[in-house]
């Protein structure tokens, strides 16, 4: 790789192409107006071997291509997809929506409602982010545990690989199984194996009435046994989340649907709980936004994938080795746990809790450990063959490698 | 030499697990009796353990590999058109754990499907992916094609339950994704392997989402005078946003056939349609959910209106329905099961315009389908042994799905694409499409041993289009020139 800086790149690589440079967070990046322009800025990144990453509003870095934003002198040149933006079909009384992977997901949740529907994935604190940047990083919304994860409801994708070949999978309907799910592999797949052009998603019925609580606990542990009760006398929840944030620990979740049948669901809810929480009428509870999206966006994050079973015994671990200000927040359902300082200023030194939580986590037998900010404090784990998988479907489809990798197979164990 | 690597895998299996000649005839075929084949040998491992040395033994050898539930599929993809050996998980039927905190079971690949439900339902648990032959097919096999069923309406195909899987690859490789967090670390193999119908080894062990046993189930059956009407009424239905469970229709032909089976459910013989509906969840949300359905029923021309009274009776109608397959055997001996997605929007054009074009060729077609997702299931009942009604029987199915396609629908919504399907992926992908897809085998089963000649033709679609039907009334694979 040359070993000037990405924007020097940036500059060669839109002179060669004819695509127009503009600013992204700060980033020099490409931004193609079609098909056509984006083909011959992948034709000149293979030319120059120039490492590119495709990006919609760059609100996914952090989480998801931290590379991008630490090492200019190495980092892959950004290029956005924020002129390929527009839904291309909603038909009503089909329920699925196609849109270009430029546009805001905003924009997109808008568009839906007007029919009466929604999107599966509740993104609230996803303003500006694309349908492509929230495809690629594989994100889902609290809303997981009633919805699924995203990913369940891409029903098709069109792409554009390295060598300028655009490919579908899947199509519009909402059950089809013609063919490999290659959208299930770029969903998720952080820009590593082709860039995304449009998607096409399954989308749910506008909740007549949202319902959502939040009551404080007294420690993880309990928290966390309280939060199963709660799913198991109500198995309709549509999100449930333990937070800890300025030394508050927090049981959040909420209730969507007809609303008859919320507002009977709340009554049980509420006896489950005990206590008396504060709850929230309405159609989109601000409380939920902030409180859903808080540490899912915090790029110091350390991430825990536990099973249920294990849940609460590591986070009373946790909570005991943790520093006071340090933020948790849990997914109920997925006994996902998210542990990072307050703020959103970058880490320049791994934290002196680091190493203490990997190994607590790595004696529970938790599924994952990993962090996204720097792939040398990566701690996950994948198995032999599963990182000889995914490097050979990336060479694959990506024989190039100008999307670069973030999997490094020499990390893996033999 | 072919003699001793057999006798190697009788050896790694023993001899009762290893079926040759003239044993192996039964499984010759899978539910497209059409297509028929016979490789060298049928393999039944106890384990992922044997597997791995049946799949290295096979691949020092160079010998191709079919994998194999119970054979239930209908699209050819489990008969060994290209030789080879079929590897079977009959023997790997083992439920390891349930794990109601996590709403977790980790089985091996071939536990029957209904049978996990039912070692859930003490923890107030079910699987909810209910293919129609759940009482045989295998959860592995259906990790395989991604299958459906009748409750996938609310609760999506297979894909949407898998946790994890335990695969071993054409080389002998175990690829272990059990331990899968919720969200998968790195690229989402989980959901690749997810419905690639065989083609990048074999699912030897399964962890699966179960769901919470509904509080309230209703079902009710609405008779219509005409299978127009009862598709417009699910139509309507769809964009008013209803949140049923299930949404079925069963025609004239499939409701006699029914009636007169050991799967006899009840249902109207005067009915020129039956409307199946069924909601689950909390009391109030059901309720309002059948009495929208009602409401439409009524606004269509639904000539009756019945509610199961007990689980008995709904288990009757149920098992009407997913007997109907069975049931049309009373028709004639052999049946084509159609499989292709309409847009719900234009499901009565697309049933009719499939009706048309069976009675133009002078063809029985039954139809039952998964209504609300608008997965059709247009089954033209006939005789194989009738070489002419074959060819008619074949003739009709390309020009369902070709209709389909070009009204926006597409091949296959749950029964996958095997060899039956093959050759009209053109008709939905195009060479680049076919082309990324082959690459992604060729990166995972570079020698192209994992169940060869099926879902990815092999030649350039403009030579596919010229060449015709993948198969021949006979079943051996044979372009039509």
């Amino acid at each position: 790789m040359s070993q000037t800086n990405a924007s020097d790149r940036a500059h060669l690589l839109g002179q060669g192409s004819g695509c127009a440079l503009e600013e992204v967070r700060e980033l020099i990046c490409l931004a193609p107006k079609d098909h056509g322009q984006l083909a011959e800025v992948l034709g000149e990144a293979r030319r120059r071997s120039f490492s590119v990453l495709p990006i919609g509003a760059g609100s996914q870095l952090a989480w998801c291509r931290p590379d991008a934003l630490d090492d200019p002198a190495n980092a892959p040149i950004p290029i956005s997809l924020m002129h390929l933006a527009g839904v291309l079909e909603q038909i009503p009384g089909e329920g699925t929506v196609t849109a270009q992977a430029g546009t805001p997901w905003r924009d997109l949740a808008q568009a839906v409602e007007q029919s009466g529907e929604c999107l599966p994935a509740d993104l609230p604190g996803a303003t500006t982010s694309t349908l492509g940047g929230i495809l690629g990083a594989g994100r889902s919304g609290p809303n997981r545990l009633r919805y699924g994860p995203l990913r369940h409801h891409v029903l098709g994708m069109q792409v554009m690989l390295s060598d300028g070949t655009l490919a579908k999978s899947g199509g519009r309907l909402v059950k089809n199984v013609t063919g490999f799910d290659l959208h299930r592999l770029y969903t998720g797949s952080r820009g590593t194996l082709a860039i995304i052009l449009e998607a096409s998603l399954r989308l749910m019925a506008l909740p007549e009435r949202e319902w959502s609580f939040c009551i404080p606990v007294a420690d993880c542990a309990s928290g966390f046994t309280k939060a199963l009760e709660i799913q198991q006398a109500m198995p309709r929840l549509h999100w449930l989340v333990l937070t800890r944030t300025q030394s508050e620990l927090r049981l959040q979740g909420g209730l969507a649907g007809r609303a008859s049948q919320v507002k009977t669901d709340q009554e049980r809810v509420l006896t489950a709980l005990g206590g008396t929480p504060e709850s929230f009428d309405g159609q989109a509870p601000t409380e939920r936004k902030r409180l859903g999206e808080e540490g899912a966006e915090n790029r110091n994050a350390w991430e825990i994938g536990s099973p249920l079973t294990h849940c609460a015994e590591l986070l009373g671990t946790l909570e005991a080795q943790l520093p006071t200000e340090t933020n948790l927040w849990v997914d109920c359902g997925t006994g996902r746990i998210l542990v990072g300082p307050a703020g959103d200023a970058p880490v320049t030194e791994k934290p002196s809790w680091a190493e203490t939580i990997g190994a607590e986590a790595t004696s529970l037998r938790p599924l994952c450990v990993h962090r996204h900010l720097h792939d040398q404090w990566t701690e996950s784990n994948p198995t032999a063959t599963q990182a000889d998988w995914q490097q050979r479907l990336t060479r694959g489809l990506d024989p190039a490698g100008i999307f670069s990798m973030t999997l490094d197979p020499e990390k893996a164990p033999a | 030499m072919t003699k001793n690597w057999i006798d190697e895998l009788r050896t790694i299996v023993g001899p009762r697990n290893v079926i040759t000649g003239s044993e192996s005839l039964a499984w010759e075929s899978d539910g497209l009796s059409l297509v028929r084949g016979m490789g060298q040998a049928i393999v039944l491992p106890l384990d992922t353990e044997e597997t791995v040395r049946v799949m290295k033994l096979l691949a020092r050898e160079g010998v191709p590999v079919v994998p194999r539930g119970a054979g239930t599929g209908l699209t050819g993809g489990a008969t060994p058109v290209g030789g080879g050996v079929t590897v079977g998980t009959a023997r790997m039927r083992e439920i390891f754990t349930i794990d109601p905190v996590g709403r977790l079971a980790h089985v091996q690949a071939g536990v029957v499907n209904s049978d996990l439900s039912v070692a859930a339902r003490p923890h107030g648990l079910f699987y909810a992916p209910d293919p129609s032959s759940q009482a045989a097919c295998t959860l592995g096999g259906n990790v395989a094609n991604n299958s459906g069923g009748p409750h996938c309406f609310m609760h999506g195909s297979t894909t949407r339950h898998v946790r994890g899987v335990k695969l071993v690859d054409a080389e002998g490789q175990v690829l272990d994704l059990l331990a899968s967090p919720a969200d998968p670390e790195g690229l989402d193999l989980v959901g690749l392997i997810t419905g690639s119908e065989g083609m990048f080894g074999i699912v030897t062990e399964v962890k699966l989402n179960l769901e919470p046993l509904p509080e309230e189930v209703q079902t009710i059956i609405a008779v219509f005078p005409s299978l127009d009407a009862a598709c417009d009424c699910v139509s309507e239905a769809i964009a008013a946003h209803i949140e049923a469970s299930a949404i079925e229709i069963l025609d004239k032909l499939t409701i006699a056939a029914v009636e007169d089976s050991i799967f006899a459910a009840g249902y109207p013989r005067e009915a020129e349609a039956l409307l199946l509906v069924e909601a689950e969840g909390g009391a109030l949300e059901v309720q309002e959910t059948i009495d929208l359905v009602l409401q439409l029923a009524r606004k269509h021309g639904a000539m009756e209106i019945r509610s199961a009274q007990d689980k008995a009776e709904r288990a009757r109608l149920w098992a009407g329905r997913k007997g109907a397959f069975g049931a049309m055997g009373r028709v004639a001996p052999d049946l084509y099961v159609a499989d292709v997605v309409a847009p719900r929007t234009r499901l009565r054009e697309i049933v009719a315009l499939a009706i048309e074009i069976a009675e133009e060729r002078n063809l029985r077609l039954g139809n039952v389908f998964h209504a609300g997702d608008g997965n059709l299931h247009p089954n033209i009942a006939y005789d194989r042994r009738d070489e002419d009604e074959v060819r008619r029987v074949l003739e009709a199915g390309q020009l369902i799905m070709e209709a389909c396609i070009e009204r926006g629908g597409s091949l296959t919504g749950e029964h996958g694409v095997g060899v039956e399907k093959m050759t009209h992926m053109c008709d939905l992908f195009d060479d680049d499409d076919l082309n990324t897809m082959h690459r992604v085998r060729d990166a995972l089963d570079p020698k192209r041993r994992m169940n060869p000649t099926k879902v990815l033709p092999l030649r350039a679609c403009r030579e596919v289009r010229n060449g015709g039907l993948p198969f021949s009334p006979m079943g051996n694979l044979e372009a039509k020139t």
